[in-house]
């Protein structure tokens, strides 16, 4: 066979097709994750299990309201709301990877592959990972469901569905934003544009989660069923879909809530993949034009001079801190990759202050100050998790071969930017939503144990092993399942710190409390710190 | 079989190839030389079907780059500069996901795999059981030559193969393209190692700032230039003068 006797060029190319989908999963499987939970490269996807697992506690503990005595409707809402937040947010921060990923221009392009088989298999690859979240994620709430008011032996059959279709759903609304978005946009806008719509599209998931459900009980209590404001909600189409397979006579709004979801989720796909098909091949071709430019073409936008200014020069005296920080300072205003994986993370702190905004009226919760700050503390980290993974890791060998005893002054740098340009303008900023929505002084209060502790929660990341900023290869599903991890490790940790602050506030010990907390974090602050500067630097 | 008619980029207001006519017929072996940012790599990505052009008009093997890029990318081989492969796979894996996109029945895949590997000494079982990260960046290089002549294609385009090699692959990587070119492929090499150009081409072009400035063979440039290394034709086309005043100046200034 030579090349010319291939069979003429189809737009959807079933054998290009099928090996495009066995090359994706077995790049998601063998992630950085699942490489570093094995002795040997088997290629067992344990890495997955694990992340598997993480999303499973997380829907056993969801699956519990059921005991409430819910309707299925409402439990099926509350279930998809939930799949609607955290597959929609990890499908949105692994996307970038997924479909625009600057490599796999000089791997795939000069392939003979339609656009739209391309497409097609990684927009399967993104469903595929979230069916896989999703399905993690309602392993328990789907046999649980059986326990639900007015549930049939075969919900777990209907939850799957409508999951799947979720999903579905999810995964188009993706690809297609991302097609519109190149499609109206040049090479020179997308950038921003894409990061900036991933910021707008988390807002979205959130939104879906907790906000939207509370507008709606402003407006008509908790009859969820006949609510006009269910309409335009995703997670109410795809729980009517459950409502409908349990219930023997679903009320008209129903049908119309599945209709809807079933047609915008259709609408959705064929225009993924039938309408944006060929401004996509566009856009991966612009990504390798963007390689090409001269430097005289783009000129980095403005930064502080951290060597001139008297602030950082005492803030950072080690001049290797100050270039660590000058140099993720620049990845995360410029690096495409970075702004895109970084900033749908960003805005989750504000969700509680614009909670208890909605229910201001009604009192909003004592408890908003404390999970904001929660939320907060969870800011560095996640950038600094962020920061460390690059597709231009290879450039990392910079730092094996200067001259560093240790890894610290780089990471403190990283960390200081991180601080400097997130953390602040975020606690400015809940500050003052908080000040404005929390007229309790001991509910403020309340949150000062967890701003105290953020000093030692921001050191988290190079306790475990060497950090080093954009060391890492970029692997899909790393990201999503990073972000979880840390979630889940820093809700224990401010968890019984909540506890602990809550029955201090209780017993009118708070201030004794601080005071002890100041003093321990001093010192855990300190023994880390030192801790980082010893370990000698060395990394795979 | 491959015909360039007026051919331009434009990267916004940037010109990178401006307007450059070339035919190279079947069976030749083809020298693209130029400094950095001449315009050499746009050059190959058009022809490759991975880049539109701005202008112009350019067939590989009678097929027209814009109207018809999916017959022309099964047309040709490339080795990219950037030696890009999915590290996460095998090598294996991912020469048998080369030959699926290409429409290679697996058994004859499979069989060429292995003739490939036997050619560069590369191990069936580290083929099957290594992933691609694992790879010395000399075996990653066989592996991307591998897929880009899988395929058994009737044009090759080479941007710095060599790359990081050592002599030996580097040799043997040589006398491929020699041989290649000697079996009535049509092969592009794009190098900055202006000795193994000399050796290996039959034609010689030069580009820069986007635009030829020489086209011919070593003999004619020699006449042309004055010079008989092919480096200082070089350098007198393209580069700057009086080189070595200035790297001692440069180097004193180092050593104060």
């Amino acid at each position: 066979m030579t090349a010319t006797d291939a069979p003429p060029p189809r737009p959807i190319d079933g054998p290009q097709l099928r090996a495009l989908l066995r090359c994706y999963w077995r790049l998601s499987t063998r992630g950085k994750l699942a490489g570093a939970m094995r002795r040997r490269q088997s290629g067992k996807p344990r890495g997955l299990l694990f992340i598997a697992a993480m999303y499973m506690l997380v829907g056993l503990t969801t699956s519990l309201s059921v005991f409430a005595h819910m309707n299925v409707f409402t439990y099926a809402m509350i279930l998809h709301s939930m799949t609607f937040l955290v597959v929609g947010m990890a499908i949105t921060s692994e996307s970038g990877d997924i479909l625009f990923s600057a490599n796999e221009s000089d791997v795939l392009l000069h392939r003979p592959i339609h656009s739209r088989t391309l497409l097609l298999a990684k927009g399967l690859n993104l469903i595929g990972l979230a069916l896989f979240l999703a399905g993690s994620l309602n392993f328990f709430p789907t046999f649980f469901g059986l326990a639900a008011r007015g549930a049939h032996w075969w919900f777990p059959l209907t939850h799957i569905a409508s999951i799947a279709l979720l999903s579905v759903f999810c995964s188009a609304a993706v690809v297609c934003t991302y097609g519109l978005i190149v499609r109206f946009l040049d090479r020179e806008k997308f950038d921003n544009f894409a990061a900036w719509t991933q910021v707008a599209m988390s807002f979205l998931f959130v939104g879906g989660y907790q906000l939207l459900p509370r507008l709606m009980q402003h407006f008509n209590g908790l009859n969820l069923e006949t609510s006009p404001f269910l309409l335009p909600l995703p997670p109410a189409w795809f729980a009517a879909v459950d409502a409908i397979g349990s219930t023997q006579s679903p009320a008209h709004s129903v049908w119309w809530l599945v209709t809807i979801g079933v047609a915008v989720t259709g609408v959705l796909t064929y225009s993924a993949i039938g309408k944006l098909a060929p401004s996509y091949g566009e856009a991966l071709a612009r990504l390798g034009e963007t390689r090409q430019r001269a430097p005289k073409a783009r000129r980095a936008p403005q930064q502080t001079d951290c060597n001139r200014n008297p602030f950082f020069r005492w803030w950072m005296p080690d001049p290797i801190e100050r270039a660590s920080f000058r140099l993720a300072t620049a990845y995360m205003h410029r690096d495409r990759e970075i702004k895109l994986r970084l900033y749908p993370s960003l805005g989750s702190f504000l969700i509680f202050p614009l909670i208890g905004l909605l229910d201001r009226r009604t009192g909003a919760s004592p408890f908003i100050p404390l999970l904001t700050v929660w939320m907060l503390g969870q800011l560095p980290i996640i950038a600094m998790e962020t920061l460390r993974t690059s597709s231009q890791a290879a450039a990392a060998d910079i730092f094996a071969t200067a001259p560093l005893e240790s890894g610290a002054s780089v990471f403190l740098g990283v960390r200081k930017a991180t601080i400097f340009y997130l953390m602040v303008p975020a606690l400015c900023l809940a500050s003052g939503l908080l000040v404005l929505v929390i007229h309790s002084q001991s509910a403020l209060l309340l949150a000062l144990p967890g701003l105290v502790a953020i000093p030692i929660v921001s050191l988290l990341p190079a306790c475990m092993d060497t950090y080093l900023p954009l060391s890492r290869s970029p692997q899909v599903g790393t990201q999503s399942s990073k972000n979880t991890t840390l979630m889940l490790g820093s809700m224990l940790m401010m968890g019984i710190l909540a506890g602990i602050s809550y029955v201090a506030s209780e017993l009118n010990l708070l201030s004794i409390m601080l005071a002890v907390e100041v003093v321990i974090v001093v010192v855990v602050y300190w023994a880390l710190k030192r801790h980082i500067q010893k370990r000698p630097l060395h990394w795979d | 079989m491959i015909s360039i008619r007026q051919l331009s980029k434009r990267f916004g207001d940037q010109e990178a190839v401006r307007a450059i006519d070339l035919e190279i017929p079947a069976g030749q072996l083809v020298g693209l030389l130029g400094p950095n940012g001449a315009g050499k790599s746009t050059t190959i990505k058009m022809l490759t079907g991975m880049l539109l052009p701005s202008s112009g008009t350019a067939e590989v093997y009678g097929f027209d780059v814009v109207r018809q890029p999916l017959e022309v990318k099964r047309v040709v081989g490339y080795v990219p500069e950037s030696g890009a492969v999915f590290e996460s796979l095998t090598g294996w894996e991912y020469l048998e996901l080369v030959a699926a996109l290409y429409h290679i029945p697996d058994n004859e895949a499979h069989a060429r795999i292995l003739r490939f590997g036997q050619f560069f000494e590369l191990d069936e079982e580290t083929l099957r059981d290594k992933q691609l990260s694992a790879y010395s960046k000399g075996m990653r290089q066989k592996v991307v030559i591998t897929s880009a002549l899988l395929h058994n294609p009737k044009v090759i385009f080479f941007d710095e193969p060599l790359n990081g090699l050592d002599a030996n692959v580097a040799l043997s990587v040589k006398m491929l393209i020699t041989s290649l070119a000697r079996e009535g492929k049509t092969v592009v090499f794009c190098s900055h190692i202006l000795d193994v150009v000399e050796r290996i081409c039959q034609r010689i072009v030069i580009l820069h700032q986007g635009r030829i400035l020489a086209d011919g063979t070593l003999a004619e440039l020699q006449q042309r230039c004055g010079e008989q290394s092919l480096e200082h034709i070089f350098n007198q086309l393209t580069g700057t003068r009086n080189l070595l005043a200035r790297a001692e100046e440069f180097a004193r200034g180092l050593t104060q």
